[in-house]
């Protein structure tokens, strides 16, 4: 009896009412995130008739969906496309991000604050703002380089390499690195490279999995800057096949679903790869979505 | 010295790691509009038809330059027309089979590539910056307000050039075999009467009817006037007791404009250039809704299309688009209906009905001369009778030309719906093609649900007029 008492006194600190209204509140957001992607699968599986009525379930799950979507939206090309371009920004994104928040964060040059409030002002632009003034440059670029940008990777991709919210995200946890471990790589002889590369970069893999994961989303969801730098499917990305299930007098809603649930797979298995480092890395760099 | 060749090593991961995984293959050049620095095609009639006495008539050799007139010495032979449009699924399926035949077979050598660029608004978001970079297409798609924002940023041509040239332009039988409505639509009075959009195929704003349970409720004939609509509207409403079984109001403004014109009103002033809201049809065509909505005959229907509730017998009556004719096809089919249902046009106070048309237009920017007469035998060719039959069935849109109808017989009795439709489009009319029409749109579907929500009639539309008018002056000073 002695020993249970503990137990008693812990289970009935558990059935605060407060833990009860916490538990409540949390469900309830819980479903409240869980519904659009229950309703997304749910809506994947039936015929048109019932997509665009009032139906909750399929009466027989339409599996074919799947395969319809897959094929009508030419959903191979797109994929092959999404992967490439994600990789080659996640790709840039870490290299210039990195360098550029190391510098923001580590090394004192004239006027770091002011250019760094500048960089963090672009982040109050709204996206179309820019698309004009971008498309002017990319067209520019190609115009004068080896290749052509418009409807081609660079334009796709060079224009999202250096994120201003990536470079804050960084920035952010380089900074509450210890003064004591740069002060330790100068005694060993380090330079800021060595100390970037041995020292910042093997602590911050939360923050660069965060990174990496921002990125991968960003590139993967785009839709309104890749279609109008392309002007064929040959580099379009996976969003754009969900268009084609859109014409003037509706939608195919069922195959729209079928496709976006093809579409977000890849986005939730990088999430599961990386959901320890990038909790990690939003709980340390005090960012909230 | 490691920390550097690290550096030098992700530097060159970083540069080279794409462009590697980028090795597909190089992306077709997309031809865009020909460079303002092609040949000056104005030499060649005097190089390959120099002993041609000048004639407004076609030279015999095919598709050469015209020697006289405003597009004299303009050679379309050999050009490529990229035409961006929004068509998805069977539609661009078509198009993919049909264009090859059209660039292999016609005279003057165009070719013609058709690319999908997604929605308006993603079409409207490429002009804009393409007309600032100067990346063009020969052809795009895009409603009337959209040719007035072009226009403004000097990014189109005047088809009027076209269309009345002696040599490559319209016969007057073939301007006469184009129903009025569709081919005045594109002309501007804001831009100095400018032909700014040529229709390639409409659609009609209609009312769809289910005539099976309106002849169960003893209306054995469809409705024509509003009196009649209304009676129809109640006696089902009354026949379902729950609010629903009337009429779902449908608050976008080409509706609005739709119930103005059958009530012998327009929303567009007389010489086209700012709007009227406040008219007496539009005041008596909201009044009619109102007491309708006021009687329980009418509801707002607000998750969706209403077709699968005009299928389930929820309404007797509902308002739309003709392109979504094949969807309530699929509705009724879907619930097993067999009923009798059809489209009739918006009942009318005027002696005729008078039809709200709509649809996106072709337009040609401004590119090169060359580049442009290619882009008007295209829109030729597409609206020719022959190709706009196969165009019609493929998408399920209104032709633009009367005389295609007679090479549809088949599909006529086949969709008699569409047949039914097809039949309104003589009494066609148009709303307003002014540049500032997309945010007027907004604000007539607040100020109808204003007027539901029991505002004054009378103040709201004149404060709708008010503020289109002034939404206009702000963007065409």
């Amino acid at each position: 009896m002695a020993k249970q008492a503990p137990v008693s006194r812990r289970n009935r600190r558990l059935i605060r009412p407060w833990v009860v209204f916490s538990y409540v509140i949390l469900s309830a957001g819980t479903i409240v995130a869980i519904l659009p992607f229950l309703f997304m699968i749910s809506t994947s599986l039936m015929t048109l008739g019932e997509a665009t009525g009032h139906t909750l379930l399929p009466r027989v799950p339409q599996w074919n969906n799947y395969v319809e979507a897959w094929k009508n939206a030419n959903f191979s090309e797109f994929f092959v496309n999404s992967v490439i371009l994600a990789v080659i920004t996640v790709v840039g994104q870490v290299v210039f991000c990195t360098l550029a928040a190391y510098a923001f964060a580590c090394i004192e040059f004239p006027a770091k604050n002011l250019l760094f409030t500048l960089l963090l002002a672009t982040l109050m632009l709204p996206e179309s703002v820019v698309w004009v003034p971008n498309f002017i440059t990319v067209t520019w670029l190609g115009r004068i380089g080896p290749i052509p940008w418009v409807n081609n990777w660079p334009a796709l991709t060079v224009p999202f390499m250096a994120s201003a919210f990536s470079i804050f995200l960084l920035r952010q946890f380089f900074s509450q690195i210890p003064q004591d471990l740069w002060d330790a790589a100068r005694i060993d002889g380090a330079g800021h490279i060595r100390y970037l590369f041995q020292v910042v970069l093997p602590l911050s893999r939360a923050a660069l999995m965060t990174l990496v994961i921002f990125a991968f989303v960003g590139s993967w969801n785009a839709l309104a800057w890749p279609m109008l730098v392309t002007n064929s499917p040959e580099w379009r990305p996976i969003s754009a096949g969900l268009m084609s299930f859109l014409d003037e007098a509706g939608a195919h809603v069922h195959l729209q679903m079928a496709g976006s649930v093809i579409t977000i797979l890849p986005i939730l298995l990088v999430y599961f790869i990386t959901q320890k480092q990038f909790t990690e890395g939003i709980a340390f760099t005090g960012l909230k979505g | 010295m490691k920390a550097r060749t690290l550096l030098a090593f992700v530097i060159i991961l970083a540069l080279v790691v794409p462009m590697v995984v980028a090795c597909k293959p190089e992306p077709t050049p997309t031809p865009t509009a020909a460079p303002p620095t092609a040949v000056p095609s104005t030499e060649e009639p005097a190089t390959e038809a120099p002993t041609e006495a000048p004639t407004a008539e076609p030279t015999p050799e095919p598709c050469a330059p015209a020697t006289e007139g405003p597009l004299a010495g303009v050679d379309p032979r050999g050009q490529t027309v990229v035409w961006w449009h929004q068509h998805t699924g069977g539609r661009q399926e078509w198009l993919d089979q049909v264009i090859p035949e059209f660039n292999a077979t016609n005279e003057c050598g165009i070719t013609l590539v058709a690319e999908y660029q997604g929605g308006y608004n993603d079409i409207r978001d490429k002009m804009n910056a393409g007309i600032a970079s100067g990346e063009l297409p020969g052809l795009v798609v895009g409603y009337q307000n959209d040719q007035a924002f072009y226009a403004l940023a000097g990014g189109l041509a005047d088809i009027n050039l076209y269309i009345d040239d002696p040599v490559w332009g319209l016969t007057p039988e073939e301007k006469a075999d184009f129903y009025p409505a569709f081919l005045e639509q594109g002309v501007h009075p804001a831009f100095g009467g400018a032909r700014l959009g040529f229709p390639p195929n409409r659609s009609v704003e209609v009312i769809f009817y289910n005539n099976t349970w309106g002849e169960e409720l003893g209306f054995p004939n469809p409705p024509t006037t509003p009196e009649e609509f209304r009676e129809i509207a109640c006696a089902a409403a009354a026949a379902n007791g729950d609010g629903t079984g009337g009429f779902i109001l449908r608050d976008d403004a080409s509706a609005v404009a739709a119930w103005t014109f059958a009530f012998g009103g327009n929303v567009l002033t007389e010489d086209g250039m700012g709007y009227v809201y406040n008219g007496q049809a539009t005041i008596d065509a909201m009044t009619f809704l109102k007491q309708l909505y006021d009687d329980g005959c009418a509801y707002f229907y607000t998750e969706g299309y209403p077709n699968p509730e005009f299928a389930a017998r929820r309404a007797i009556f509902t308002m739309g688009s003709s392109s979504g004719i094949p969807y309530y096809q699929s509705d009724m089919e879907a619930v097993g209906s067999t009923d009798t249902w059809s489209v009739i046009p918006v009942p009318h106070t005027t002696p005729e009905p008078v039809q709200n048309i709509y649809g996106g237009d072709v337009m040609i920017p401004a590119t090169t001369p060359e580049t442009q007469l290619a882009a008007w035998l295209v829109i030729k060719w597409f609206t020719s009778p022959q190709v706009q039959a196969e165009w019609c069935r493929v998408s399920g849109y209104f032709p633009t030309r009367a005389s295609t109808t007679e090479l549809l017989t088949d599909y006529l009795d086949e969709n008699p719906q569409w047949a039914q439709a097809v039949a309104l489009l003589p009494y066609g009319t148009y709303e307003p093609q002014l540049i500032s029409y997309q945010s007027v749109r907004d604000a007539v579907t607040q100020a109808f649900n204003a007027i539901m929500q029991g505002a004054d009639i009378q103040a709201t539309l004149d404060a709708l007029t008010e503020q289109a008018n002034e939404l206009q002056a702000e963007l065409m000073p």
